[in-house]
């Protein structure tokens, strides 16, 4: 039974999942702006900086999202779900809410790095 | 005890997300080469040595030049289809002569035939291996052959081991004509665009955090977890508090 998920591990993955999960957020939507700038306005010439930016942060997160996931045991669907997310404006916003969520309800506790965590075992 | 099934099945699917992220990164790359820029030419005194073939990688690099046509031993390559190349021997100050492809043309009365430049030229083109020997079909005219050799030009000087399709001359000639397409193409230095690579090397990656979470759920289950089990279903709530 060893390779249990703690709750300490849990929360620490937890935490990175949804810093991460909240800079993708902002910068899809930032990037979103640039292709209208781009293309609609045509009031910039190239978006390719935040696409580039958006493309390493996106890798991370599906990194941490998967570190998650794992820790969690969660189903592949699931992984698939919250890996997709993250490329949809605003339901990233949603799927870290429900992540969270998830991992409450499975921990039986808020599993916020904010909260002092009580004894394990 | 690994569960057999599972596991093949897991395998086969690492499998198929790595050649596909493979793919997927390759053709990122190739969009972010698409646009190359041409090379700019090198002096053809490093390129060709008179006597010698042209080297292998010598082939399609962009070559300058400078001389003087020899408007007497030019020579039409026939391609058996109705058109022609126009290769006209530069003279180089270094005394030797270097074929060029300046035009192609339907026949011999075609106008470029005759538009040689006359005096100093400068021109740039693509390096071009000779075609291999042998050619020249007797029943071509005279000043005509079917293939582009150091023989089938039958000139009386030393040749360099390859030929140019020209690009580009100074002074221009006195009349457009239709350019030569050379069969080895120009190289070019590519101009990679940055977001493309930075997807391409991205797919890479991915591919390998395949690779990373399979060996990750094959060393759970070697220590006796449940892989990819929901976890709440059977294990001991030693953790959770």
């Amino acid at each position: 039974m060893a390779a249990a998920p703690t709750a300490e591990s849990v929360r620490g993955a937890l935490l990175r999942y949804r810093v991460m999960a909240f800079v993708v957020g902002i910068t899809l939507l930032l990037f979103c702006v640039a292709i209208v700038l781009k293309y609609v306005t045509k009031s910039i010439e190239s978006d390719s900086v935040i696409a580039i930016a958006h493309g390493w942060l996106f890798m991370i997160y599906v990194l941490l999202g998967l570190d998650l996931g794992f820790r969690m045991r969660w189903s592949f669907g699931r992984l698939a779900l919250m890996t997709l997310s993250g490329m949809v404006p605003f339901l990233s916003f949603y799927a870290e809410h429900k992540v969270t969520g998830w991992v409450r309800a499975e921990l039986g506790t808020p599993a916020d790095a904010a909260v002092p965590a009580p004894p394990a075992g | 005890m690994l569960a057999t099934r599972k596991w093949v099945a897991l395998t086969i699917l690492m499998l198929v997300l790595i050649v596909a992220f493979g793919l997927l990164s390759r053709w990122q790359w190739s969009r972010a080469q698409r646009d190359r820029v041409e090379a700019p030419p090198v002096a053809a005194s490093q390129v060709f040595t008179s006597g010698s073939a042209l080297p292998s990688s010598a082939y399609g690099v962009r070559v300058a030049a400078t001389g003087t046509y020899d408007a007497a031993h030019q020579t039409l390559v026939a391609h058996g289809n109705g058109t022609f190349w126009v290769v006209t021997p530069l003279r180089t100050p270094a005394g030797e002569a270097l074929p060029v492809a300046r035009a192609t043309v339907t026949g011999p009365d075609d106008p470029a035939v005759a538009d040689v430049t006359p005096g100093a030229v400068a021109v740039v083109g693509v390096a071009q291996p000779f075609e291999g020997d042998p050619g020249t079909s007797s029943t071509l005219p005279a000043g005509q052959t079917d293939r582009l050799t150091e023989s089938g030009l039958g000139l009386p000087y030393a040749v360099a081991g390859g030929w140019l399709a020209l690009e580009s001359q100074t002074p221009a000639p006195a009349a457009s004509a239709v350019p030569v397409q050379p069969p080895v193409s120009a190289e070019s230095s590519a101009s990679i665009r940055l977001q493309n690579a930075s997807y391409a090397v991205q797919w890479l990656l991915f591919a390998g955090f395949v690779v990373f979470f399979w060996w990750r759920m094959l060393r759970d289950d070697l220590r006796g977890a449940d892989g990819a089990q929901p976890r709440a279903a059977t294990e001991p709530v030693r953790d959770v508090y």
